[in-house]
């Protein structure tokens, strides 16, 4: 069962406050009355009708005979302190003096009022109205004025005079109270006031004409001008010429009541260099709260403007390399979303940047099987610091976006910031490089097949092809020795050639195999000087035939990097060459000297002998191959393929110019060792 | 003269015979063992198999022997003459064909005495087997017994 709830009757409010027995106002935040008691009408000796809807200070004005009349503005004060501390805010006793009604003859009564002003809030906590509540006290300071030996009038005044008193002594005591604050307020001022003149920050005051009103250390060391020289001058002396537009425009949102908050511009100083600078303005407003001017703090953004330009600058060529690596570049944050993407990224793995970033790394490039192993890894490594896969280089499978799987070799370094980690890496599809390594160990292994086809080859040849020769040979000559009687001369001149060919022979089977070997073994590097070399040989030679006339020129020191062996093989055949094909030369000049080809070191073998028609220098390198009638010249045709073995094998190139009885010359280079670049 | 015989391991009748004859030619008549493959080297030098009841103290003067040989080979002929007490400290010459560098670094590896490459010429070869009879049967002090 529900009580009827019984609800009061709504009480006149208007009616009840208008006949309180104390003298009420009430005034709009703009200072309009909108209520009075009937109290104050009669104490004040005005009409309610009269003064509803006036602005207070036209219904009270101060008093025009008083000059030192200070009723108006001390009252606005004590209004405007309730309006913006939102307090209640006493005067002791303040003369204000009233204009008398035409009726009563006009002109104005001296009066002393004791005053206090309450605000009372609106719904959304502003200041709606503010209760002026006054005491007549004119009466108690006129009493004590006449003195105490009035004591008639202060006999019957005295029951009035102790409840006025103790309305005084309670406003007095709030007295104390307002001094506090009066005195806070002012040590905060001069706080404020210290802090305006050791801050780095330029402060500046101006009139809305633009004219400077104060200028404090700050401003002095950003602009370069002393306070004597800006003050009372215009601000526009800090424009630079191309910024001149620019006061008017912020004078203009000045007086329209704006609050400019970081405008970021160029001033100039005295010293004629343009500054960066960040600018607050505000208005500054007078007690009535008209703007009267602005406040403006400058800060020097110069340092700032450069690092930042600086920071772009760097960023911007970070981008620009990280977009141009070879390389897949990712990173993700310790969520594994991803938060960068490079260019090479974008076509490893078909996602654009825009699409990448944000993205969890697991749900792009990670095939689903091991999505689960890369989340459980990085909440390991995130728990834990331990991360088996970091730092080190690692082949896995990725994915394009496609669906393709393919391998990538990466190495993932984690990058502790603030406190979060950021995991970046370079990325490489190694797919080809992979099939590469697969072909050429196939390579490899068919290669070491050949050599091992060859060598055994090459054995077969060594022992098996020699011993019917040594056959031939030696049983030829039993035949010479032990049948000599009958057999005629052209018989034993058969024998001889049959002899002579399996000597031949041997000595191509001899010959091929020097040859194999040269592609068989290790290449040495070491220095090798091929002047003495070549000294050497050409000593040998004169030996065989010493009575030759011969002049052998040898460059001295001529020392190059490459196998000694194989390099006096080279040296034996083409000096012995050049020895050969002048011996039908009565006299003969064999040099060996190195000249510069295209900035590289050629060595040569120069002879004056028979030559050869250049025709023929296509078969000159070609095994077997011969220039000249063997019954001329010795050979087996085997020198210069051998020669331009070991000189390719050395990495230089061999070749030759000549003219058929005007010598020949064969040229070579040697080779420099590969580096591999790094 | 040391009256020891050559034991020549040899499976090529051709080089059996020159051979033969060189040594004839260069008068040296020490008698001479002709094998024709590894294993019986091996019977000859420790008595056993076809030349079981062989002296076996009667020791070669030298071994010459040839690598590519039937059934064992001469490199392995060497191994087993330097594995063996008795013969560790014989002389062998290798007298082959053959100068493929593998041969000869197995050859001196195993502790073979000298290594000659049979020339394709005779009167080289002759003067070999002259130089190679000289040195092993006239000059060389074997180790003693």
């Amino acid at each position: 069962m529900t009580r009827p709830s019984r609800s009061l009757p709504t009480p006149d409010f208007r009616a009840l406050f208008e006949s309180a027995p104390g003298l009420y106002l009430v005034l709009t935040p703009d200072l309009t009355i909108v209520g009075v008691s009937d109290a104050y009408l009669q104490a004040t000796m005005t009409k309610r009708a009269k003064i509803l809807g006036r602005a207070l200070f036209d219904v009270f004005p101060d008093n025009p005979d008083d000059p030192g009349a200070t009723g108006v503005s001390n009252l606005r004060a004590s209004l405007e302190r309730v309006l913006r501390n939102r307090t209640s805010d006493a005067m002791a006793v303040q003369k204000y003096d009233i204009r008398l009604p035409k009726s009563e003859g006009g002109g104005f009564e001296e009066r002393y009022w004791s005053h206090a002003n309450s605000p009372v809030f609106g719904k959304k906590g502003e200041v709606a109205y503010i209760i002026h509540r006054v005491e007549d006290v004119t009466e108690f300071v006129r009493l004590q004025q006449q003195g105490l030996e009035q004591s008639k009038l202060a006999e019957t005044l005295r029951s009035r005079a102790q409840k006025v008193e103790a309305e005084i002594i309670l406003r007095a005591q709030e007295l104390p109270d307002m001094n506090k604050k009066l005195l806070a307020t002012n040590e905060e001022l001069a706080r404020l006031a210290a802090i305006v003149e050791s801050t780095h920050d330029a402060i500046i005051s101006k009139t809305l004409e633009g004219i400077v009103t104060s200028w404090n250390k700050g401003a002095e060391r950003l602009f370069g001008y002393v306070a004597e020289e800006m003050i009372g001058k215009p601000v526009s002396i800090l424009l630079p010429p191309d910024r001149f537009d620019e006061e008017p425009e912020i004078i203009e949102r000045l007086k329209r009541g704006e609050h400019i908050e970081q405008y970021e511009t160029v001033r100039r100083r005295k010293d004629g260099k343009n500054l960066d600078v960040s600018l607050t303005i505000s208005t500054i407003r007078n007690s009535q709260g008209r703007i009267i001017g602005a406040s403006k703090i400058a800060r020097d953004i110069t340092e700032r403007k450069q690092a930042e330009e600086a920071l772009r600058e760097s960023e911007k060529r970070e981008r620009s390399i990280v977009d141009s690596a070879y390389d897949a570049f990712i990173a993700i944050d310790s969520n594994g979303v991803i938060t960068d993407w490079n260019r090479q990224a974008e076509v490893t793995f078909g996602w654009s940047r825009e699409e990448a970033l944000g993205k969890l790394l697991a749900h792009t490039i990670i095939p689903p099987r091991y999505q689960e192993a890369h989340t459980r890894g990085l909440k390991h490594f995130l728990e834990t610091g331990e991360g088996p896969v970091l730092n080190k280089r690692i082949e896995i499978a990725a994915m394009h976006r496609d669906g393709r799987e393919f391998l990538v070799e990466l190495t993932i370094t984690p990058i502790r910031f603030a406190e979060t980690h950021i995991f970046s890496a370079f990325l490489r599809d190694i797919t080809e490089r992979k099939r590469m390594d697969a072909e050429i160990n196939d390579h490899s292994i068919q290669l070491e097949a050949a050599n091992k086809e060859l060598e055994a080859f090459s054995y077969a040849v060594s022992h098996d092809l020699r011993a019917p020769l040594r056959g031939i040979d030696g049983f030829s000559q039993a035949l010479l020795e032990d049948y000599a009687e009958k057999l005629d001369a052209e018989g034993k001149d058969h024998l001889h050639r049959v002899r002579a060919a399996a000597q031949h022979m041997g000595q191509l089977i001899d010959d091929l195999l020097n040859l194999s070997r040269l592609t068989r073994g290790e290449l040495r590097r070491e220095p090798v000087d091929l002047s003495a070399l070549a000294r050497t040989i050409v000593t040998d030679l004169q030996k065989t035939e010493p009575d030759r006339q011969a002049t052998c020129v040898i460059a001295e020191g001529l020392i190059v990097k490459g196998d000694p062996n194989l390099l006096r093989l080279v040296l034996v055949n083409l000096l012995g060459n050049a020895w050969k094909f002048t011996g039908r030369h009565a006299c003969a000049r064999i040099e060996f000297e190195v000249t510069q080809r295209n900035g590289t070191p050629t060595f040569f073998v120069r002879d004056d002998g028979v030559g050869f028609d250049m025709a023929y220098v296509g078969k000159l390198f070609g095994a077997f191959q011969r220039l000249h009638d063997r019954s001329q010249f010795q050979g087996t045709g085997i020198g210069l393929v051998t020669v331009q073995r070991i000189i390719h094998r050395h990495g230089g190139q061999i070749w030759a110019e000549a003219a058929v009885e005007q010598g020949a010359t064969f040229y070579f280079t040697i080779g420099v060792e590969k580096t591999i670049a790094v | 003269m040391n009256r020891n015989p050559i034991l020549l391991v040899e499976d090529n009748p051709d080089d059996q015979t020159l051979i033969l004859r060189a040594l004839k030619k260069n008068n040296i008549l020490n008698e001479v063992v002709l094998v024709r493959d590894g294993v019986e080297a091996l019977d000859y030098l420790f008595s056993t198999g076809a030349h079981q009841g062989r002296d076996p103290d009667l020791m070669p003067q030298v071994v010459l022997l040839d690598i590519k040989l039937p059934k064992l080979d001469g490199l392995e002929v060497l191994k087993r003459i330097r594995a063996d007490e008795r013969t560790k400290r014989l002389p062998v010459v290798i007298l082959t064909s053959s100068r493929e560098q593998q041969d000869l670094m197995v050859s001196y590896d195993c502790g073979v005495n000298s290594y000659i490459q049979k020339p394709v010429d005779f009167n080289q070869f002759s003067e070999a087997v002259r130089k190679l009879g000289l040195y092993w049967i006239l000059l060389n002090i074997p180790a003693p017994k």
